[in-house]
């Protein structure tokens, strides 16, 4: 587990640059991987903590239908935008 | 009202209450085994009396619970802009140098640097998530089923 290599702006960041995610202020932020157009991903991202948190990081991970070592790759470029977008339609297809 | 029956009556040899409660509670992955134990003259039975027994050890119990445990469980009833009309459950446990709550139902979590701090920010992002689904209806099946639920439980004011 990477965690301590990221803070909650990095993760922020690489949601918003990677997966094109777009999220709302307040307190924590929140905002939707959105598949086909329909909304099926949400994920909340507490701010200023650095390093994140374990629990904190398998959370987010969950949120995205990650494994941890799956949200590793995705934070370190290795896995790209369509690669995340398969394994969420083949997860998002299992539960619908 | 029917009558309570007494000792005399039932068989039972014991003239003062003196029962030992135990009870293992297996939920969420979180185990743990407490045994308390009630003494004490045996009071009129009446709806007060038996409530006066039975209460103090169940409020043990889950006192005993939730020190034992390290993932503690708590519920949530209150929101801070909106009714429940059910509670929620929430599990707390140490996260780095803060806590974190975990919703049961729904795969939420807030982070804090207490535990009440991480149960504050659960409960806005319950009601963060309750206002995106209400907002329209371009989800998933999942988060319709989300919706659904939440629906169901939580009341606008």
């Amino acid at each position: 587990m990477d965690n301590a290599k990221y803070d909650t702006r990095d993760v922020k960041q690489c949601c918003g640059n990677k997966l094109g995610i777009e999220f709302r202020g307040g307190k924590e932020y929140n905002g939707w991987y959105c598949l086909d157009g329909k909304k099926a991903a949400r994920i909340t991202i507490p701010k200023g903590r650095k390093p994140v948190p374990p629990g904190t990081y398998k959370s987010m991970a969950s949120q995205l239908k990650l494994a941890v070592g799956e949200f590793d790759n995705l934070l370190s470029c290795l896995m790209t935008r369509s690669a995340y977008e398969a394994k969420l339609r083949d997860r998002t297809n299992r539960v619908d | 009202m029917r009558p309570v029956p007494r000792s005399a009556e039932t068989g039972s040899t014991r003239s003062r209450i003196s029962f030992p409660f135990e009870s293992d509670i297996v939920g969420f992955g979180v185990y743990t085994s407490a045994r308390l134990q009630v003494s004490g003259t045996r009071p009129e039975p009446s709806f007060q009396t038996q409530e006066a027994v039975i209460v103090p050890p169940v409020r043990n119990l889950w006192a005993a619970f939730e020190a034992a445990s390290p993932g503690a469980i708590t519920f949530i009833t209150k929101l801070a802009t909106k009714r429940l009309l059910r509670p929620l459950t929430a599990s707390i446990e140490p996260d780095a140098d803060g806590y974190i709550a975990k919703l049961q139902e729904v795969n939420l979590y807030g982070f804090g640097d207490s535990r009440s701090e991480a149960l504050d920010a659960l409960r806005r992002d319950v009601e963060s998530l309750y206002d995106d689904l209400m907002a329209d209806n371009e989800f998933t099946n999942e988060w319709l089923s989300v919706k659904a639920f939440l629906k169901d439980i939580i009341v606008d004011g």
